[in-house]
């Protein structure tokens, strides 16, 4: 009954609202030498990182929003955070109408996350397994669950594939089944951590396209990648986040343009920007 | 901007089609593995031939130990056998392991929920084992006349009693594998699994331990794993008693699965607010 999403939020309403959010961890601290390790042992002391330190945004339904930082920026503990997995230290964040954290489970079916590095395939068994598990545990009627399965086989071209156990796919072949399986219960938001990492360049490109088709169904993309011309093909805005906090949120062009527009790539963009606003 | 109020209210307690899913692919995952299989199922005839040869010559000159008769004897032991790859060793949750690599995340984005989903999943393991090896070597203990069928109630009530087996074993093996994820060691109830089986009552009834051993284990919720299930089959337990000794079974299974949320709940707050 949660399938169909659009009657969840209205219309041109932001999706997702992040005000403020702050996310601190507190760490351990081990010691440098045996006798201070020792001591902490027995008095622990702690110091705290601010992953997130006070970051904003707002995301419209059907935009498509490429998440741009360094390692450690804190790309991945915001997207946990609208994922509902971590909770705010402070601040807000609301996801078509709810807080992730506080709804995780409801939240769970609107939602699709894939995370380049892992899989959600059933390891051992064949694909399609994973397809019908997934079909079930979205409670897709058996019409949207044909319907979406069909569409998403063709658009990313892995019908080949279907009978084969995950542990056999190439990474390429893996990714691909992974994308379907996020897009399977028809989410209004899909998050993407690093789709493309470690995919060769027509994989890339078919990756590429197969978001740029998602995207014009209406389906909202939050993409981190530091691929940036992944980002360049599909992301409408992007985001710079250094150190937990953004440091630029506009479209594409306004980035260009702050550098009198005569870059070329979001590359060459984004690396000028980091050297003069962030790093310098 | 429509309210929801409380996601809890649409999610029925439990969705058993949907958390079975689980449970196929798992037992499906048995079928792979076919050298495994037959591995398995000469390793399980072998230890039922060795136990019925053993128990034949302990009781070669007498007629009676501990108050328990050859045939029960050999009823006990031999429904050990059929049972105990349904009952076998926890599967390795990987929870520690999951939360480490950062794959929990995965589980808690999913709409189902982590106890339950690797509940129904290790049910499937346990069900495949049942069907493959458990039940062939009850079809030709039951030929051969080694294993008679007791009377129906008693089998009935007997299902009823591995049913909660079942559910405690995944929990003492979910409450390690959550212990190790907090411990940050690898060593859960897998390292001690041939204690719990001792004290389970899986190779001798309860009723040959000595008088201190047996205070022990009476106290520990292992005996709702093994010994409560054989000796309702077996009649070691008499039929007036089996139903106090299902509702104490109850009371551990009920236990155990209230320590499983509890600390299961915990990890998750853990989780959400340290990040692993």
């Amino acid at each position: 009954m949660f399938t169909d999403i659009s009657n969840i939020t209205c219309g041109d309403d932001p999706v997702i609202i992040v005000e403020d959010l702050i996310k601190h961890f507190r760490i351990r601290l081990d010691g440098d030498d045996f006798r201070e390790r020792v001591r902490l042992f027995f008095r622990p002391e702690y110091r705290t990182v601010k992953a997130l330190d006070g970051v904003s945004f707002t995301v419209r339904r059907g935009e498509s929003v490429g998440y741009i930082g360094l390692n450690g920026a804190g790309k991945s503990t915001t997207i946990k955070l609208l994922c509902g997995v971590l909770v705010p230290t402070s601040g807000r964040v609301i996801v078509a109408g709810i807080e992730p954290h506080r709804h995780r489970t409801l939240n769970a079916r609107r939602i699709g996350l894939m995370m380049g590095q892992r899989t959600q395939l059933l390891w051992d068994l064949p694909v399609k397994e994973s397809f019908t598990l997934l079909g079930k545990i979205y409670d897709l009627d058996p019409e949207t669950y044909r319907a979406n399965k069909d569409r998403l086989i063709d658009a990313l071209d892995i019908r080949s594939l279907m009978e084969t156990p995950a542990r056999m796919l190439s990474l390429g072949q893996r990714t691909r089944c992974d994308l379907a399986l996020t897009f399977l219960h028809d989410p209004a938001v899909v998050y993407l951590d690093e789709p493309t990492i470690g995919l060769d360049v027509f994989a890339r490109e078919r990756i590429r396209e197969f978001l740029r088709a998602e995207k014009a169904r209406g389906v909202t993309i939050f993409m981190a990648s530091h691929d940036l011309d992944d980002l360049e093909m599909v992301a409408d805005r992007v985001l710079l986040i250094h150190q937990g906090r953004i440091l630029f949120d506009g479209t594409q062009a306004d980035l260009k343009d702050m550098f009198g527009g005569q870059l070329g790539s979001l590359e060459d963009t984004v690396k000028r920007f980091y050297r003069e606003e962030a790093l310098g | 901007m429509k309210p929801v109020t409380n996601s809890e209210t649409y999610l029925k307690p439990l969705r058993l089609r949907k958390y079975l899913q689980y449970t196929r692919a798992e037992f499906m995952r048995g079928l792979r593995y076919r050298a495994n299989y037959w591995a398995t199922l000469c390793s399980s005839v072998i230890m039922t031939v060795i136990q019925w040869s053993l128990w034949r010559a302990v009781y070669i000159n007498t007629t009676s130990i501990a108050g328990v008769s050859l045939p029960a004897m050999m009823a006990y032991v031999l429904i050990g056998r059929v049972i105990s790859g349904f009952l076998a060793e926890p599967a390795n949750l990987n929870i520690g392991p999951r939360v480490r690599s950062g794959a929990i995340v995965h589980d808690l984005v999913k709409p189902a929920d982590l106890h339950l989903q690797l509940m129904f999943q290790t049910l499937g393991g346990a069900l495949f084992r049942l069907v493959s090896t458990g039940l062939p070597i009850f079809l030709v203990l039951l030929i051969t006349g080694a294993l008679r069928m007791p009377d129906l109630k008693t089998v009935a009530l007997f299902i009823v009693s591995l049913v909660m087996s079942y559910i405690t074993l995944f929990s003492t093996s979910f409450v390690s594998g959550v212990l190790t994820f907090y411990t940050k060691s690898g060593v859960g109830v897998e390292h001690m699994y041939t204690l719990v089986e001792l004290m389970s009552g899986l190779y001798v009834p309860l009723q040959f331990f000595p008088g201190w051993l047996r205070k022990i284990a009476d106290l520990l919720p292992f005996k709702a794993i093994h010994y409560i299930p054989m000796a309702i089959w077996s009649g070691l337990t008499e039929p007036g008693e089996i139903l106090s000794s299902l509702a104490s079974q109850l009371i551990w299974t009920a236990a155990m699965v209230v320590l499983c949320r509890a600390i299961w709940s915990g990890a998750v707050k853990h989780l959400t607010i340290q990040g692993g």
